[in-house]
Parts: C-alpha cells; structure tokens; sequence
C-alpha cells in the first residue's frame, strides 16, 4: 500500500536538498513515471517541478540539458541534435509517445534503469553532470558517476543538470536490440569516434541494459591508427564480448542471457560500421 | 493530511483537497470525469491518456499534486453526442471503434498529434499511438479514422492542398 507522508514543491534546488536532509524517507520527484508505480512507496515527496530545472541551452560549447527536461522537451529544441542525429535517434527510441512526455532526463540518470537508452551514448560523449551537495555545486563525470554506483552517490546529492560537450569532428553511433520499436530493449550499443581522413584518432564504445550498469568496452581503441571497416568493427565486437562474458543479464523472457551473448558482438558490430557510415 | 490544488479542467478552474498519493487518474475518474479509463495503472496501456498543458500524459502514473496549477484536458473536453469532435466522427464513421475502451485515450493522443502536425504519414500516426494499446487490435480501422480526421480538419481551416 503506497503511503506518502508527506508532499513539498520547493522553490530551490537548495530548499529541496534541505528537505531531503531532514528525512530518511524522503524522495526526490521528477516525472514521477517510476515512484508513481512504487505499490510500496512510503515516502515524502519532494516535488522538483518549481525548482526551475526544465531548461535546455548550447553555450560555450556545451548542451545543457537541465535535470527536470523531459524527453519531449529534448526531441522538440533545436540544439539536441548538437551531439549527432544517433542522440536524437537514441531519445525517440525512448519508451512510447506519451511516456516521453513525462519522463526526465534527471530521473532517469538517478534511477539508471536497464532500458534507459542515453545511458551507453552519455558514456561516450563524456557527458558530465552539475550536482548539488551540501557544500555547494560540484561537476561528477558521467563515466565517474556510473562507477560510483548512482544511488550510494546521490544520497544527500540533488542531479541539477547534465553537460554533452559539443565536440564537431566527432561522430556519434547508436543501436539497440528490441521486438519493436518501442520495445523496452535489452542491450544498447554507442559509439563516438572521430577520424582524421580514413584514420580513426578516437574511439569509444559503451554498452548498457544488458548489464548492471554502462560500461566502456576498452577493446575499441583498437581502432585507433585503423582505417574503420566492417571486420575491424568485427573485432571490436568480439572484444566487447570477451570483456562482457559471464556478466550479461536480462529480466526480458524474449531475450535470455545465452541470446544477448550472441548477439553482442553483431550490435557492437552494426553500432560501429553501421552508424558511422 | 490532505493538500489543496487546483486544476483547470477542460477550461473550468477547480479545486480539490487529497491525500498526496493520489494519483491524478483517481481524482479525476472520482471528480466525474469517466472518460478517462483505468486500465494497466502502469502507463503502458494508454487509456487514461489526458493532455496537461496541451501534451498526452499518462494521469495514472502522475501524482495529482505534480498537476496543481496546469491545464488539464480530458475526453468530455473534447466533445460530447451532440456535438462530436471531427476525430471523433471520423472514429466512429471508419468503424474504428470495437469494445471502445481504450478510445478516449487514443482520441488524445491523435488530438495531440494533429495540433502540431496536421497532415502526419502513416507512420507518424503509428509512432504517435505507439503508447495506446487496442486489445480488440482495430490498429488497421483506427489508422484510417486518423487520416480521415487530419483530413476533415485541415479542410475546415481551408487547407486544401491535397
């Protein structure tokens, strides 16, 4: 039986923080998409929707994407498409046309479900996030974030805002294995290289849902001085599967474990030489 | 201990004092407004889609208190019998409708959809109904009322470039 204690709308991200701090059982609300279903929830909200978070900007190189953003807002301003049409194609892809209305960038940073589809492409953009604490502002990288295990992280901590660097000569790749298109999908595959001519100078490739957490495979910097061809995103493939074997999961019945370890290397695969030309 | 909101409701201001747990579907099904259907309670299905400020959101899986001050538009805004909404006339003059219950919310999100894009391809339609689920699965009948509507209102605004 959900039980909600009580409910405040702060005003400041500070005032809400605050709050959070004088209650073991308070917990922050953003689209309310998740917490809603929470049959158990006993709780007090703390309404995040007056602390002036829904905001979207580019300066200074940067997309600035404030924590109360829903995915909509993102797909409807013209600078989401700064970190290439795979950002754009990995936030359509995100649940259906009206829970898209609805859902946050902030809350699903600070959930970090399986199927949450920015997880691998923030990995590799080097994505940042703005964070409030106790002591003021501070900057965690999302890579940095991840690895802190999210929830341990952000208690007392409030997501204020997620930072992409806008970076030109580098191309963004995505793809995802599902039923259908607005499947929850069990594996998400992202890449960022940049090239010089043919010659890639960069790569970084990340893969998510299927696992715990996002997670860079290291195998990609074997594309580095390599002119990218199929068989080298072949290679990179089998790389994310030796680094990943034995720590695939699935809660999909549609896609066991056994399954997503075949078909790794074949989305790794497709992420690599399929997106990037 | 009961918080007050208010809501405008198909363009009536009103006020309501709830529990803050309660999920705004209830509030309004509760308020009278039963054209919002209570289907999964999971926001997967689509029934109790209402539009807040002019977007589809799914009113069982937002607390009432995250709507406090917005615009909220239900079925009953749309239309009634006498006086049907064109998406709504198409619906029913294309044989879209089987048992009916997951209607009222399609019929948001196609009103949705036809506000910012008049003249949506097939395709369009199907992304913008990919949160609204048929169990009759009447998708073929119901894609068909879609563009029978778009068509019927972009020529009641003069819009006869097909």
């Amino acid at each position: 039986m959900r039980k909600i204690l009580d409910y405040h709308a702060p005003a400041a991200p500070i005032d809400a923080l605050r709050i959070s701090q004088s209650s073991t059982k308070a917990r922050f609300l953003a689209g309310g998409s998740y917490l809603s279903r929470e049959k158990t929830l006993e709780c007090t909200l703390i309404d995040l929707k007056n602390c002036g978070l829904a905001h979207i900007s580019e300066a200074n190189g940067n997309l600035r994407i404030g924590a109360m953003s829903t995915i909509t807002d993102l797909l409807l301003h013209p600078a989401s498409s700064g970190p290439g049409k795979a950002f754009l194609q990995a936030l359509s892809s995100t649940g259906h046309a009206i829970v898209r209305n609805q859902i946050t960038i902030g809350g699903s940073i600070a959930g970090m479900l399986p199927w949450f589809n920015l997880a691998a492409p923030l990995m590799v953009l080097d994505a940042s996030l703005l964070v409030l604490e106790s002591s003021g502002e501070t900057t965690i990288s999302f890579r940095s974030f991840v690895a802190n295990k999210p929830r341990e992280y952000l208690k007392n901590r409030l997501i204020l805002a997620l930072n992409i660097p806008l970076v030109s000569d580098r191309e963004l790749c995505f793809s995802r294995l599902s039923l259908t298109e607005v499947d929850f999908a069990p594996m998400f595959a992202a890449a960022s290289i940049s090239r010089e001519g043919e010659t890639v100078k960069a790569a970084y490739v990340a893969v998510s849902g299927c696992l715990p957490g996002p997670v860079m495979i290291s195998g990609a910097s074997e594309l580095i001085g390599k002119k990218l061809s199929r068989s080298e995103a072949e290679t990179v493939g089998q790389a994310a599967l030796h680094e990943l074997q034995g720590k695939i999961i699935s809660a999909n019945p549609n896609f066991p474990p056994a399954y997503l370890e075949e078909v790794l290397p074949v989305v790794v695969a497709d992420c690599l030489y399929g997106g990037a030309n | 201990m009961k918080k007050n909101l208010k809501l405008q409701i198909n363009g009536t201001w009103k006020e309501f004092s709830i529990e803050p747990g309660t999920l705004l579907l209830d509030l309004l099904r509760t308020a009278g407004y039963q054209g919002v259907k209570d289907g999964c309670r999971e926001g997967e299905c689509g029934a109790c889609t209402v539009h807040i400020d002019g977007r589809p959101i799914n009113s069982c899986t937002l607390f009432a208190l995250q709507a406090d001050g917005r615009s909220i538009t239900t079925i009953e805004g749309l239309g009634n019998p006498d006086h049907p909404h064109p998406i709504q006339e198409a619906f029913v003059e294309t044989g879209a409708v089987q048992c009916g219950f997951c209607i009222p919310g399609k019929i948001m999100s196609v009103k949705a959809l036809l506000d910012r894009n008049p003249d949506p391809d097939e395709h369009q339609i199907r992304e913008a109904l990919s949160g609204n689920l048929c169990r009759c699965t009447g998708y073929v009948k119901q894609i068909e009322a879609v563009k029978l509507a778009a068509r019927r209102i972009r020529e009641k605004k003069g819009d006869h470039h097909e």
